[in-house]
């Protein structure tokens, strides 16, 4: 590609395309030669010059009358334009023509054999199993059973401390009070509705 | 051609061609090495062309620019063609005697012709309208859809490329023909 032109070839072709090298002033002269040479000036000068009238011969060319029939046949027939959805409808209209008409190259088998083909593949599969299991484990923990067994004795009258000692409903920890409000006691006596002998106590509503 | 776009009227067309075919014509031979059939045939064409394209005329715009820049890129279409390269491609042969030389008037222009026949088609294109289209910087710039810059650095080129391919017919050369006092 042509690259444009500078400023010192734009005045160069100005002079050649408007005078001779012998019409140019002194300055011209100068810059011309400067830039160019007289013989390259005066040879680009004369094809400027001459070109205007190389092709006379070709200028004198009588043109062939106008064909009207084909500007005709332009308008009217198949090369007459038409608005883009008459071609795209042509254009669908042409794939269906095809597409119904066009030869089958598929044969298909009315009784096609059953044949059963095995290819071999190798491939390789990760399978992850994952396995659970139930294990009962046997822990041995001594227990320990305390009993306490409350007898009834005879005390005579001579004992004064076994006396004031009665047996207790419940097994009471000695200690302080507050440890006493912590402790689980358990009631170990016999209730009075499990006595038979409560049927002789008179107004005693058990409940019932 | 107002007339033509409205009325669709052949007599209208018949009248732009009685007035524009024969410049046309001879920008076509011009263009395709002095092919005067093929010239004939591509005017034809342009004419169907412009009844088919008469829409996109610009009213504003001359006629004569906008026929030519449907002409140029006909003729663009055509020179990408590989074989029309191929045509006159014979060198033509040096002068032989000392009185046959470049400056010779006949000889000179003989050769000038053939070299511009030979550039290519950017080049040759705006030599031809330049030169003897008569038209202007600007209206090749139109014409060939560039700038003006763009035109004045093809034609400069264009003649210097002419320029030093007649400088190897000349046997003298500067020495002895130009010699400034």
């Amino acid at each position: 590609m042509d690259k444009h032109l500078n400023k010192i070839e734009e005045q160069l072709q100005k002079l050649i395309l408007t005078k001779d090298f012998e019409d140019l002033d002194k300055t011209e002269k100068s810059f011309v030669l400067q830039h160019s040479s007289v013989y390259d000036y005066q040879l680009e000068r004369k094809i400027v010059r001459d070109a205007e009238s190389l092709f006379y011969d070709e200028e004198k060319v009588v043109p062939l009358p106008l064909s009207l029939e084909q500007i005709e046949e332009k308008k009217k027939g198949l090369l007459a334009p038409i608005p883009l959805y008459q071609s795209v409808l042509l254009a669908l209209a042409a794939a269906c023509i095809v597409f119904f008409f066009m030869p089958r190259t598929q044969v298909i088998e009315k009784n096609p054999e059953k044949t059963t083909e095995y290819i071999s593949k190798v491939d390789t599969v990760f399978h992850t199993i994952q396995q659970r299991d139930t294990v009962y484990q046997t822990i041995e923990k001594p227990v320990y059973l305390e009993k306490k067994i409350y007898v009834d004795r005879y005390i005579s009258a001579n004992d004064q401390t076994s006396k004031n000692e009665e047996p207790q409903l419940f097994d009471i920890p000695k200690g302080n009070s507050i440890e006493l409000n912590m402790a689980e006691l358990k009631n170990k006596g016999t209730s009075l509705k499990n006595d038979p002998t409560a049927t002789l106590l008179q107004d005693i509503n058990f409940g019932e | 051609m107002e007339r033509l776009i409205v009325q669709n009227d052949n007599k209208a067309l018949t009248i732009l061609y009685e007035r524009y075919a024969h410049k046309l014509l001879g920008y076509f031979i011009k263009m395709f090495k002095g092919d005067r059939e093929k010239a004939q045939d591509f005017l034809q064409d342009l004419f169907v062309k412009i009844m088919d394209r008469k829409h996109q005329f610009n009213t504003n715009k001359k006629f004569y620019t906008w026929v030519f820049t449907i002409a140029s890129n006909m003729c663009k279409t055509e020179f990408r063609k590989p074989y029309l390269q191929d045509i006159d491609e014979e060198k033509l042969e040096l002068p032989s005697s000392s009185n046959e030389n470049l400056w010779d008037k006949n000889n000179f222009k003989r050769l000038l012709k053939e070299k511009v026949n030979q550039l290519e088609y950017h080049h040759k294109t705006v030599f031809i309208l330049r030169y003897n289209e008569k038209f202007s910087l600007k209206e090749i710039a139109e014409i060939m859809d560039s700038s003006v810059g763009t035109v004045k650095s093809r034609l400069y080129y264009a003649t210097k490329k002419i320029a030093k391919e007649l400088k190897e017919y000349d046997p003298k050369n500067e020495q002895t023909l130009f010699k400034i006092n």
